[in-house]
Formats: C-alpha cells, sequence, structure tokens
C-alpha cells in the first residue's frame, strides 16, 4: 500500500514541483521493528509518529523501502523532538540510515515539535531502505522524513506544516472512500463496545471506530485500568467486555483484552475499524452527517455516513468538531451547589478553574533471574528527586494547573515516564534490587477526565448524593463519588506527579438518559467519560463498568431512533416507555 | 517536631491545679502536630457534650483558651471498648482538636497505656504510627466499613479480612499500628467523626473579628483558609500586608485560593502585583501558573513586572512562557521603544528550554 503512495507522490511531485522531494510518514513504514505507532497527540502535533518505547533499551530498526524520483543528492529533514530539553543528553535520540550511510545527525535533540535537518545525501540507487536506529530506548520519536533536492525546511507546525502535508503527499482532506452505516459509534472503549453491541444485538448496522489495534481503551492490555462499578441493566452485555478486580497494571488484561476480541467479534453487523482515527465531524444545521477517520498507519481515509452517532472517544471530539457545548475543568461551588465541607476547595472552589482530574500512566516491574543494570536517567532527577518505587498504582496520576488533559496530553504523558523511569532508576539503586526489571510501562495516557460534552440533563453530584429517581434512569450505581487532587497541593515537598482520593460514600444512584446524548447536536449520544456531568458529578460513574452502561443504553436508544427515525431527544420525549421497557428487558436476558 | 515521650512523661504529663476558680490541667500531649504547643493555654471550661447514638458512650468536650481568652483548642478524654465483645479493655486517651475539630494530638492517660491485642502495650513507635494515622484526614480507613476490614468468621476481630487483599489490605495495614487495626479503626472515627463538626460549629458561636484575625494571622494551613473564606473580596483590601505574606509563605492551595479571590483592583495595584512576582521563584508550579494567568489579565500591567517575570523565564513550564509571549503581544504597544528594547535585549540572554517560543513574537 505504502509502496504505491510513494510512487504515485512521486509522479505528482515531478508534474508539480519544481525540484524533487517527497515525504516519508514515519508510522507508514513497512517494517516497524521495535517502534511503536503513537496516534495520541495527531490534534496537536499533526500526525501519528513512531515511538522508540524500549525501556531503556534501543528498540529494533523501523525499516522502509522507497523509490526515489532520481538519483542524487537530497537534503534530509527529520520531524521530531527532544521531549526532555535540559543540561543533560537528549534521552530520545536516534539516527537514519539510508542505503548503507547511516546519517552523522543524531535526530531528537531540538526542543519542539521541527523538522531537524539530517544534512545532504547523494542517492545512487533509486530503489534505497531507510532505517530508523533508536539510540538509548527511551522514547525517541519520528513523525516523518523528508527528503528534497532543494534546500528549504519545511514550516514547523500548526496549520502551515499542515497545508504543506496536504501538497506534499497530494492527499486531500475529503476521503473518497464513503461508507454508510445505521449507527457509528466513535471510540472502542468500554463504552464504545457496549453501545456496538447493544446497538447490533437489535439489528443496527453498527460501525465501531478505534484509533488502537485492540479494543478496551482503559481496560486494555495498552493501559491496564480494571474495571469497576456495577452492572446495572446490562449484566450479560457488559460480562463481555469487563476485566476481573486484577492490580491496576496486570498483564492479566491480556486474557480480557482476547475475551472482549471475540465477544464484538462474533457480531457480524459491528464493522470493526481498529487503527483508525477519526478527525472530523462533518455537521449541518446541528446534525452530524459523517464522520472522517483516517488510518493511523497508512494514512488512508474513510468518510463514515450515518443518522445517529455515538462520541465514545473520551475526550469529547466527535461533539468538538461539530460543534456541541461542552464544559472542562472544575466549576464553581455555586454553580451546581455541589459543596462539601470536609474538603472544601479540594472538592469544588469557590471560583471556578481549568484543572480537572489527571491522567494515569500504569508501569509493572518483575524480579528477573538475572542482574540488569538500567542506564542512568539525569533527566528525570527534576521530577522524581530521591522518590523510589517498583511499581505504578492508581495515585500516579498527573494534573497540573497549566496543562489541559487533551492538549496537553503528550507532555502530560511525557512526564510520567520521567517520573516511572526516574523513580524506578532509583529503586534499582536500593540493594536487592539488581535483578529488578521492567516488565511494562504504557505509552498510553489514562485519563480520568477531560471534556464533558452537555446534555439536556447535566448529572451532578446532587443527582448522587440525593439518589434521584429519573423516568429515564438507565444507568445504576453505587459507586462512591471519588475526585482526586495533587498531593503537592496540600504539601509543595510531595512529588507532583502523586494523587489522593476525596470519597464521598452514598448510596444507589441513577443517570438519566438525558445525560447521554448532546443539547445541541441533534442525532449524536455520548458515552463514557465526555457525558454530560459537571467535574463533582463525574468522579462516581467515570470508572468503566458504568460507561459500559452508558454505552449500552444509547445503543439501545439508537435502535429507537432507527425504528421510528427519531432523534435521541424524541426517544425521550415520545417513546419513554418503550425505550425504558427495552432497557429494562435486559435484565432478563442475563444468562 | 513529634514528641517521643518516655514512660515516665507520660505520667506526669497532666498536672492538676487551681487557677482562680477553675480546676486547670496543664497540657503536654505525648504526641502533638508540628507547631502545635500548649504552653499558651491559661484557661478551660466545658464545651459541650455529646452522645453516640450508636454506642451511647458521652464525650465530654473542653475548650481551651489562651491568654487573651480566645479559643485555643478543644481536648476530650475518650473511653471507649476495644473490642466487639465485654471481654475486650477499654481504650483510655485524651486527644486534642484545633478550633475546627481538625486532630493536632493526643496523650496518654495516667495509667492506662493504649494496648493492641492480647493487651500488649503500645510502643513508642506505635504512639507515632497511631499519631500519624490520625493526622491523616484523608486516611485509607476512613472511607472502610467496619465489615470490610474484619473479618467476624475468626475469634480475633482484629485480622483484616481475607476479601482485603492486594493494594488495600497493603494500604491499610501501612497506615494502622500492627496488632491494632480495631483500636486504629475506633479511634479514627472518633477523632475524625461527629465531635469533629461538633467542635467547629462550638468555635463559630464564639467566632468574631479577633478570632479572624487570630486564625488569618495563624501559621497554620487549615486556620490561614477558613479565615480567608470568612473574608469577602474588599477585606482583602484591608489586610493586603497578611495576603501578600501569605502568598509567598502558604501552601499552594492557600495561596490559589488568595489569588483566585483577590479583587481585580488588587491585581492592578503595580506595588502590590511586582511584591507578589518577586516570590514567583518560590512559589509552585501551580501557583506560578495562576500568578502568570492573573497578570495577564489584569488591565493594568507593571512594566517592572514584566521584567521581573523575566529573570524566572528558566524556570517556566512551556505553557508558562507561552502564557509570558501573550503578556509581552499585550504589552507591547504599551511600552515605550526604551522599554521594548531593554525587553528585546533580555530576552536575547534568557536561558530557557521553550526559547523557541519566542520566534512566533512578533514586534
Amino acid at each position: 500500500m505504502k509502496k504505491g503512495i510513494i510512487v504515485f507522490l512521486f509522479l505528482f511531485n515531478v508534474l508539480t514541483l519544481p525540484s524533487q522531494s517527497f515525504l516519508i510518514e514515519a508510522e507508514s513504514f513497512d517494517t516497524k521493528g521495535g517502534w511503536v505507532v503513537d496516534p495520541q497527540f495527531v490534534e496537536q502535533m499533526g500526525s501519528p509518529y513512531l515511538l522508540a518505547h524500549g525501556l531503556g533499551e534501543p528498540v529494533e530498526n523501523a525499516e522502509m523501502e522507497v523509490k526515489f524520483p532520481t538519483q542524487g543528492k537530497y537534503h534530509v529533514w527529520v520531524r521530531t523532538k527532544n521531549w526532555v530539553p535540559g543540561e543533560w543528553e537528549p534521552p530520545g535520540r536516534f539516527q537514519v540510515r539510508v542505503g548503507e550511510k547511516v546519517l552523522d545527525q543524531e535526530f531528537g535533540v531540538t526542543p519542539g515539535w521541527s523538522w531537524e535537518y539530517g544534512g545532504e545525501i547523494e542517492i545512487s540507487e533509486r530503489e534505497t531502505e531507510i532505517e530508523l536506529v533508536d539510540l538509548t530506548g527511551f522514547d525517541g520519536r519520528c513523525d516523518a522524513i523528508y527528503f528534497s533536492t532543494e534546500e528549504k525546511v519545511p514550516p514547523a507546525r500548526g496549520e502551515d506544516l499542515a497545508q504543506w502535508r496536504f501538497e506534499v503527499t497530494n492527499q486531500k482532506n475529503v476521503p473518497e472512500k464513503v461508507e454508510h452505516f445505521d449507527y457509528v459509534v466513535v471510540g472502542g472503549g468500554i463504552a464504545g463496545c457496549a453501545s456496538a453491541i447493544a446497538a447490533a444485538e437489535q439489528g443496527l448496522k453498527v460501525a465501531l471506530i478505534h484509533d488502537r489495534p485492540v479494543l478496551g481503551g482503559n481496560a486494555s492490555s495498552e493501559i491496564r485500568v480494571h474495571t469497576l462499578g456495577i452492572y446495572g441493566h446490562f449484566e450479560r452485555i457488559l460480562r463481555m467486555l469487563d476485566t476481573k478486580h486484577y492490580p491496576n497494571g496486570s498483564p492479566e488484561a491480556y486474557a480480557e483484552d482476547r475475551k472482549r476480541h471475540k465477544n464484538v467479534e462474533k457480531y457480524e453487523n459491528i464493522h470493526l475499524y481498529l487503527n483508525w482515527r477519526a478527525y472530523d465531524a462533518n455537521t449541518d444545521d446541528d446534525v452530524i452527517e459523517s464522520v472522517d477517520a483516517r488510518h493511523t498507519s497508512t494514512g488512508e481515509r474513510i468518510r463514515f455516513e450515518a443518522p445517529l452517532f455515538a462520541d465514545c472517544t473520551g475526550d469529547g471530539w466527535i461533539g468538538f468538531w461539530a460543534g456541541a457545548e461542552f464544559m472542562y475543568g472544575r466549576e464553581s461551588v455555586d454553580k451546581f451547589d455541589e459543596g462539601w465541607e470536609e474538603f472544601g476547595e479540594l472538592w469544588s472552589p469557590e471560583e471556578p478553574d481549568g484543572v480537572v482530574m489527571g491522567s494515569s500512566v500504569l508501569w509493572r516491574t518483575y524480579k528477573d533471574d538475572k542482574s540488569y543494570k538500567f542506564p542512568e536517567v539525569p533527566w528525570t532527577k527534576d521530577v522524581v528527586g530521591d522518590f523510589a518505587a517498583d511499581k505504578g498504582t492508581w495515585h500516579w496520576e498527573y494534573s497540573r494547573a497549566d496543562m489541559h488533559q487533551v492538549h496537553d496530553a503528550e507532555e502530560i504523558r511525557d512526564h510520567m515516564l520521567r517520573a516511572i523511569y526516574g523513580s524506578f532508576a532509583n529503586e534499582k539503586k536500593k540493594p536487592g534490587n539488581e535483578q529488578l526489571r521492567f516488565e511494562w510501562v504504557s505509552y498510553l495516557v489514562g485519563k480520568r477526565e477531560s471534556r464533558r460534552l452537555i446534555g439536556d440533563h447535566v448529572f451532578t453530584f446532587n443527582d448522587a448524593r440525593d439518589q434521584t429517581q429519573f423516568p429515564d434512569s438507565v444507568v445504576v450505581e453505587i459507586r462512591e463519588v471519588d475526585v482526586h487532587y495533587q498531593q503537592n497541593l496540600k504539601d509543595a515537598s510531595k512529588p507532583d506527579f502523586l494523587s489522593k482520593a476525596m470519597f464521598y460514600k452514598t448510596g444507589k444512584y441513577y443517570i438519566p438518559y438525558r445525560s447521554l446524548y448532546s443539547r445541541d447536536i441533534k442525532n449524536m449520544f455520548m458515552a463514557g467519560r465526555c457525558f454530560s456531568a459537571s467535574h463533582v458529578g463525574l468522579g462516581g460513574p467515570r470508572v468503566m463498568r458504568t460507561t459500559g452502561q452508558m454505552g449500552a443504553a444509547v445503543g439501545l436508544a439508537a435502535s429507537i431512533c432507527k425504528k421510528y427515525g427519531i432523534t435521541p431527544r424524541e426517544v425521550y420525549k415520545e417513546h419513554l416507555d418503550e425505550y425504558m421497557n427495552l432497557v429494562l428487558s435486559q435484565n432478563e436476558k442475563v444468562n | 517536631m513529634l514528641k517521643l515521650a518516655t514512660g515516665i512523661l507520660l505520667f506526669i504529663g497532666q498536672i492538676a491545679f487551681l487557677q482562680g476558680d477553675t480546676a486547670f490541667i496543664e497540657h503536654n500531649p505525648v504526641m502533638a502536630v508540628d507547631g502545635w504547643d500548649f504552653s499558651d493555654v491559661s484557661s478551660e471550661k466545658p464545651a459541650f457534650l455529646l452522645t453516640d447514638d450508636s454506642t451511647l458512650i458521652e464525650y465530654d468536650v473542653v475548650m481551651l483558651s489562651d491568654e487573651e481568652e480566645l479559643p485555643y483548642a478543644y481536648t476530650s478524654e475518650i473511653v471507649t471498648p476495644v473490642c466487639d465483645d465485654t471481654l475486650c479493655a477499654l481504650m483510655n486517651i485524651r486527644v486534642y482538636w484545633n478550633l475546627l475539630g481538625n486532630y493536632v494530638g493526643f496523650d496518654t492517660v495516667a495509667g492506662k497505656p493504649l494496648t493492641k491485642n492480647d493487651h500488649i502495650e503500645f510502643r513508642n513507635n506505635d504512639y507515632v504510627k497511631l499519631h500519624n494515622l490520625l493526622m491523616d484526614d484523608n486516611s485509607i480507613i476512613k472511607r472502610k466499613a467496619k465489615k470490610e476490614l474484619f473479618d467476624r468468621e475468626k475469634n480475633r476481630v482484629s485480622e483484616l479480612v481475607d476479601a482485603v487483599t492486594g493494594a488495600t489490605a497493603k494500604e491499610v495495614k501501612e497506615a494502622v499500628v500492627d496488632g491494632a487495626l480495631y483500636s486504629c479503626y475506633t479511634l479514627y472515627h472518633i477523632v475524625h467523626g461527629p465531635l469533629s463538626d461538633s467542635i467547629q460549629s462550638d468555635m463559630e458561636r464564639h467566632f468574631n473579628t479577633s478570632l479572624q484575625e487570630k486564625l488569618l494571622g495563624s501559621q497554620h494551613a487549615d486556620y490561614q483558609l477558613y479565615a480567608l473564606k470568612s473574608l469577602n473580596k474588599s477585606d482583602f483590601m484591608s489586610y493586603q500586608d497578611r495576603i501578600i505574606e501569605l502568598i509567598n509563605g502558604a501552601i499552594p492551595l492557600n495561596r490559589i485560593y488568595i489569588m483566585k479571590k483577590m479583587p481585580a483592583e488588587m491585581w492592578r495595584n503595580v506595588d502590590f502585583q511586582l511584591d507578589i512576582v518577586k516570590g514567583f521563584e518560590d512559589f509552585d508550579v501551580n501557583s506560578r501558573t495562576h500568578l502568570l494567568n492573573y497578570i495577564y489579565k489584569s488591565d493594568v500591567i507593571n512594566f517592572k513586572s514584566i521584567v521581573e517575570l523575566a529573570k524566572y523565564l528558566f524556570l517556566m513550564t512551556r505553557n508558562q512562557v507561552k502564557v509570558y509571549v501573550r503578556i509581552l503581544t499585550k504589552e507591547k504597544s504599551k511600552v515605550s521603544p526604551e522599554e521594548l528594547e531593554l525587553i528585546k535585549d533580555m530576552l536575547k540572554g534568557v536561558n530557557t528550554q521553550h526559547g523557541y517560543l519566542f520566534n512566533d513574537l512578533t514586534w
């Protein structure tokens, strides 16, 4: 696939550009070796990229066969960044081999995403192999490589870069391939999977779009958070998707992945699009007409058309692109009257702010049967100090007043990686830990809170505390309202990557269906942490069995929408009895 | 500083004597939170009696006052069973709370040391651990019901239930005194339970301007925040000197609270603004962010503040440097040509990892 694209690009460039130039997207390398595709930050830095996540040991080379337009001299630029700038050797350094020659320049040395110049190289054979050669195993990253006969550096970032990319790769933002469904679910976490299953069981043709190779989101083996909460009315569906209560970070997550995939894949009317990341929601008169998605490696694009969409992205991307109203940060204590004196400002502030619960990056170690030396990591010192640890738990969490959990997610992930590598290095120095090794460190940000899309009802702390029952109660939960704060707020000497939880115990509480569809986008549901809730309201139901309940509930609502050709709101207004009967009937189907 | 008293000290810690008409105990708890010294206590009087509805145990709470006759702290001698069955011993302990009902220390009662299972007496390190547990107002055992921790199938109620496994069991074990889970649990919930709320309510009956100023001037973070919350925005103007002191010396939570509550006219005061900016280096990262944001939002920005902040660019995060760039962009048309040149020169010599962000700045 990629080679075809390269040849096509070459022809295009020959015809339209005075110079010979072409771009290789790193994520499209034929053989990725030990490098992994990281599509988490596309909206911020422009593209999926390859990451050398070797936990301190250089990863195997990524390889690609390239056909140059002509023989001759080419200038080389690599888009990359020094992810920990400072008074030390950049940790994520790598080199590029072109044919037999390894470029002298080491990449990954400049702060901020930019094009690092690799010099001029003589290409004597048009068909040449390119390799990425990792030097450290510490998360070097390569977005793209650009070859040009002209010495002109491409735009560094932003709109200029995006436009340049379209031109140089001859890609169009609008996909040529269009597919049609009854219901498009974006996001393959527990909420998205449950929604796809619930709708598919009612006969809908469903597209489930997910930007990772495995389903499960925060519950997947890539992030490894166990599922909490109760099953509510959807035990049968959620048992197909959830996890046991193993410690967070446990490799038991792999078995749960297999279970989840087997269960989702058995539905013939669920069309699974793994490694596809949505990038736009085309909206007219507050109706989403289609969602565009792009393959995270090949760059292929598809337009998904449907009358109904579910935003299960966690970050509320579909709603965001469609122009839906959303909330972010902590509301003032008075906005929804959510005060709890015991924790005061930590719980709900007098003045609103942009603070949210943080993200976790989980990790795990084991004792090997032989000693192992971990490299020096001076670039972690200002994060960890002398703090030492041999594993991460839920309270390894990062939130900071100047950081947005969506816009700054890469920096959040990177800060957590420094926290992990540094704490592990300190732990290794303790006597008896010579055999301690990393088993696994996630490179995905496990988020708790980001955008919350606004529905006809905003679920708040009061709904949980007062155990308000609604005519459209479709989600039931008993889990405490559990809101986190960073430990360094109360004690500045604490590591900034550790949090504390505040638990408000409550009895059974309910989430209404009206919190699960958009107030202003007429055909969009939301399930997962981006559902309609206040900051404190999210504290309880943000866990994955609960979000799974949300997903299943909207999947069923989608079937009522289809049956009558109506909007999500009209389900509540005109067909509530039928809908609630359908929801409650799920209880009877428990095996 | 934790006070590790010897056994002898435990017994002489409370000496009853008469002061005026009131029987008075000298308070010298064996364990006290940092910064708590009871030598200033000059009088005490009964505050209230609280009965625990579930156990019918009565708590006689006493208010301690300082030499200025302002409330200083509260104390009560707790007597509670340490087991569910009558065979177990009673626990006797004197507990101290501050005026907000937050735990500040405890003392043993003469001749009645705390005991673990099998009536083994607490050792000094056990008292320290109990103190650490009680100081943690958000301990894991706070949110655990008894039934989640104790195995009633076994004779000894102090064993963790088998169901409490993994991280939770480890966290609980780390928090409590080994072999004294039930004592710890019981005492923790007395100390942090309804008594705590009742104490704050009692203090509020005595709350006046003198007490407000005492709390505002206190070194204790919880007192500061309580007093700050009791001030309205215009009161902030009256207490400017203390506000500046607190911005420079308070914990991050309080500092951020102040900055959020400070009226715009305080931010507009160029001298005041500069005073705050000078503290940037000693602020935590979150306070720095709030400071930069409020400077940016202020309709009056002191040129000296801009220059002062430039000294700390090397400490700023990427997003903080972005805010600084926005401040420069906002102000560049307001400063004189000489000042503009000064800023340009200054930026040339700046040491920051995020200097590339200045590339987007047009002059």
